[in-house]
């Protein structure tokens, strides 16, 4: 995992918040972005750092809840921070609703406002940790033979290898080299490193653990 | 030869004269006698002979013939006697009297044979009173003969008799059949024609016997087969199953009547509806032997039934549901027959007190006494129809301005068989009217406030942007200032940032001051009491609705004032909505609102008081500040407006809590127009 520094993205029409927003995240430490619209964000390339996003609810042409519904359609897990000059009730319940990290009403709190920040940038992190692990893994999954891919849940549900070898009409000595193999192109140091990735990768979920393993 | 010369030769004998010695009288004595007897002898037998032929009917009459035999041989030894006087041929008379010899023995024999049977014969007596016997015997016998005879005769009668009948019986026969083949053809076509099918169920045997057309109707073919009940149920939907089972059973006994409709299931698919009757054979003993009786296809029927039901429900439902309009029906001479709820909304009498009952009394003294409703019917009979607004009279007695139509009902042949009559409630069609303007009304107030809200909102998102980056901007330079090497020039270009802002954010105030107040009024002379009046033409039924009664006051012929009629009309409308809000929630007394206005020394005066919750002391100062509310859903604008404008017109706009009355007053004085 390479750790780049997180990037704030704000997307407001009103420069001079936009201006004040980038001043208070640079004395903070942040690296903030500014756009004016909606359709600027989405046609401006991101980084791979992770971030998140200050959106204000009212915006010209497509709106922050309309961007919030793109960004989903699109699978973008960049979390939310709404900001509107004048909010209600019902316009916050949908925001949170579709999962945004926090909803403020202008003028902000400054230590409300850098809190949220901090809270999305950590959610996104731990998001991007995930889906760079289980890339990873199915990377080196994809590695795998069909018949390293058929020992594998077996292996990792807790059969013993004389077990994995009856079900699939082979040898165990057979078995035993295929779950090497797994063992190596999987990268896994141990049986509970291995059954953790099969948990990750949703294999280990299709077999029942009917010889009670423990799973450490 | 030589012996029968021998025999008739006399030998060396003398005849018999020469015993007599030829005495004359001694010879003639036995010549005589022995002639006589044998004259007799000789002629018996012929008499026997006579007799034997005939009676040929005698017992024994071959003893007659031995008799005539024996005595014929006599004769003929006394007849030798006279030969033998002259000739001596005693040979051949020896001869003769060895054959009468034979022949008396024999007759002896035989008659000592016979002598029992001779004696058994009857006697002439035994015969005469046998005779006699016979002869009662016979007479009896005739009699009785002659009885039966007249008895054969009387059966012969009878006989006859009951042949005629016969005839008569088998010609009425023939005709009775003749009858029977006529009605069986009959009831053959009338099954066709009706569609009837005739069913016979021997219980007994449980054989089913059907028509062709009992079998038409199963949607079957028609045939002879006999099918038994279970086969019979099996084609009957299974929904009506049991409750034909049920029927067939409870009609089986004495005098049980089969009566059952259910749904067939047809071998095609198509399902129909068979009414069936029947009724129960018993024997003496009570117990059922047979069930015979009748089947119909009552698809049709049942459905038309339906149909004609349904569309009864729909116009029994669509009149009576008519609320709005008394429809109801009158008989030919206008007693009312039919009541919908609309009638007796509108006019009060349940249908079962009104039914039955005159229309009159939906009239008026006054048009009873010109006699209208039965002007109104003659005229609705003559042309038709009857149409006219007038005044009716509820249950209760009020009236109510009604517009009623009467239209005329013929049968088909023409005949007035009553009338159908259609109220309508005026005063309710105004009223509704009323409801639909208040409704516009409201929406009015509604579109008013919720452009407020916009306003609002727009107003906030607009001052809220520059106050944003105002915080923000100080917030950073506040961290920047505090950093070890503060950066200088950042801080100088956030502080001129901020200093944008807050001009901005002024600019921002003072434009929406200039759109409400919309610069100086466009003045010209206007009549105060108009502009009220104008305003109260613009929430029609606003009043009612609320149930607030108004109170004006309004003084004629003020002074005209310079002024913007609009910006007036909007003070008044909304110290008038106010008021009205600030009485919605008060249950306990009367909602009154007054309006008054008055000439005061430089010009006039116009208030406006309610009886609504009233206001609080303290707040009487602050009510016309911008965004000041004590309504839960106010914005705070409408007073502060309201005195802004009445202050553009030079005048002023107080409140005031009189002691004296609850809820609130609110007067704005205007200077007389110059």
């Amino acid at each position: 995992m390479k750790a780049s520094s997180p990037i704030v993205y704000v997307v407001d029409d009103e420069p001079s918040v936009c201006l004040s927003l980038k001043r208070l995240l640079r004395s903070v430490g942040l690296e903030a972005r500014t756009f004016g619209s909606a359709l600027e964000f989405l046609h401006n390339k991101r980084s791979d750092a992770p971030g998140c996003l200050i959106l204000d609810v009212r915006l010209p042409g497509l709106s922050g809840l309309d961007l919030q519904a793109e960004l989903a359609a699109r699978k973008i897990t960049l979390p939310i921070i709404f900001v509107t000059g004048h909010g209600d009730i019902p316009m916050s319940v949908r925001a949170m609703k579709a999962g945004a990290v926090e909803f403020l009403t202008k003028p902000f709190r400054e230590q409300e406002l850098l809190e949220a920040i901090q809270r999305a940038i950590d959610q996104d992190g731990i998001t991007r940790q995930h889906s760079a692990e289980l890339r990873a893994l199915q990377e080196r999954y994809a590695l795998l033979t069909p018949r390293e891919r058929e020992v594998f849940p077996r292996v990792a549900s807790g059969l013993l290898n004389k077990q994995v070898a009856a079900e699939l009409g082979t040898s165990e000595k057979t078995i035993k080299f295929h779950r090497g193999q797994v063992m190596q192109k999987m990268e896994a140091e141990s049986l509970a490193d291995l059954i953790r990735m099969a948990e990750k990768l949703g294999l280990s979920s299709n077999w029942p653990r009917s010889y009670g393993t423990k799973v450490p | 030869m030589q012996f029968l010369d021998a025999l008739f030769s006399s030998g060396p004998f003398m005849p018999h004269g020469y015993c007599y010695m030829w005495v004359p009288g001694l010879v003639w004595l036995h010549v005589i006698s022995d002639s006589l007897i044998a004259l007799a002898y000789l002629s018996i037998p012929f008499t026997l002979a006579y007799f034997v032929r005939r009676r040929t009917d005698l017992p024994f009459n071959w003893m007659f013939l031995c008799f005539g035999v024996f005595i014929l041989a006599c004769g003929a030894t006394h007849t030798m006697e006279v030969w033998n006087l002259w000739h001596a041929d005693y040979w051949v008379a020896g001869g003769v009297k060895a054959v009468t010899a034979i022949a008396s023995l024999a007759t002896a024999a035989l008659l000592v044979k016979l002598v029992p049977h001779a004696v058994a014969l009857p006697s002439p007596a035994a015969l005469r009173i046998e005779i006699a016997e016979r002869t009662r015997a016979e007479e009896a016998l005739k009699l009785a003969k002659s009885e039966l005879e007249l008895r054969v005769e009387e059966r012969t009668a009878e006989l006859k008799r009951v042949n005629e009948d016969l005839v008569l019986e088998i010609d009425r026969c023939q005709a009775i059949e003749q009858n029977l083949r006529d009605s069986e053809e009959q009831l053959r076509l009338a099954q066709e024609a009706s569609g009837v099918g005739v069913w016979d169920w021997d219980t007994r045997s449980d054989r089913v016997k059907w028509s062709d057309q009992t079998f038409r109707i199963f949607g079957l073919q028609p045939s002879e087969q006999e099918l038994d009940e279970s086969s019979f149920l099996k084609m009957i939907h299974p929904e009506d199953r049991a409750a034909v089972k049920l029927a067939i059973r409870e009609a089986l006994r004495p005098g049980g009547e089969f009566d059952a409709e259910y749904r067939v299931q047809r071998p095609d698919g198509s399902m129909r509806w068979v009414l069936a009757q029947g009724r129960t054979h018993c024997d003496s003993k009570g117990s059922p032997f047979r069930m015979i009786g009748l089947c119909l296809d009552c698809t049709e029927r049942r459905q038309a039934a339906e149909e004609l039901r349904r569309s009864e429900v729909r116009f029994r439902l669509l009149v009576e549901g008519i609320a709005d309009y008394a429809v109801y029906m009158l008989d030919a001479d206008g007693f009312v027959s039919s009541w919908n709820s609309g009638a007796e909304r509108i006019k009060g009498y349940s249908a079962e007190e009104i039914i039955g009952q005159h229309y009159s009394c939906f009239y008026g003294d006054e048009d009873l006494r010109k006699g209208k409703p039965a002007m109104a019917l003659r005229e609705a009979a003559g042309t038709g129809r009857f149409e006219e607004d007038g005044w009716r009279v509820r249950k209760d007695g009020s009236r109510f301005q009604a517009n009623a139509i009467l239209t005329a009902l013929h049968d088909p042949k023409g005949k007035l068989v009553g009338f159908a009559k259609i109220t309508r409630d005026l005063t309710e069609g105004r009223r509704a009217e009323d409801a639909v303007q208040a409704t516009q009304a409201e929406l009015a107030r509604v579109v008013r406030v919720s452009t407020l809200g916009e306003l609002t909102a727009s107003i906030a998102h607009e001052v809220n942007q520059p106050l944003s980056a105002i915080v923000t901007n100080a917030n950073a330079c506040c961290r920047i200032l505090a950093s070890p090497a503060p950066d200088i020039d950042d801080v100088r270009q956030a502080l001129t940032e901020i200093v944008e802002a807050g001009t901005r954010a002024g600019e921002i105030i003072s434009h929406i001051r200039a759109l409400v107040k919309k610069g100086a009024p466009q003045k010209s002379p206007v009549d105060i009491n108009l502009v009220i009046q104008e305003v109260l033409n613009l929430i029609p039924g606003v009043l009612e609705n609320q149930h607030v009664s108004l109170e004006m006051e309004l003084r004629p012929s003020l002074p005209a004032v310079l002024g913007d009629r609009v910006q007036l009309q909007q003070v008044v409308l909304n110290l008038i909505m106010n008021g009205i809000e600030a009485m919605s929630a008060i249950p306990d007394r009367p909602r009154a609102l007054v309006i008054r206005s008055d000439a005061r020394e430089s010009g006039l005066e116009v208030t406006v008081q309610d009886s609504g919750i009233g206001l609080d002391p303290p707040n009487i100062d602050h009510i016309f500040d911008t965004f000041f509310t004590t309504k839960p859903n106010g914005m705070g604008m409408g007073l502060s407006i309201c005195r802004s404008i009445i202050e553009a017109h030079r005048g002023r706009l107080w409140a005031s809590q009189d002691p004296a009355v609850q809820g609130a007053t609110f007067r704005f004085s205007l200077p007389a127009g110059a």
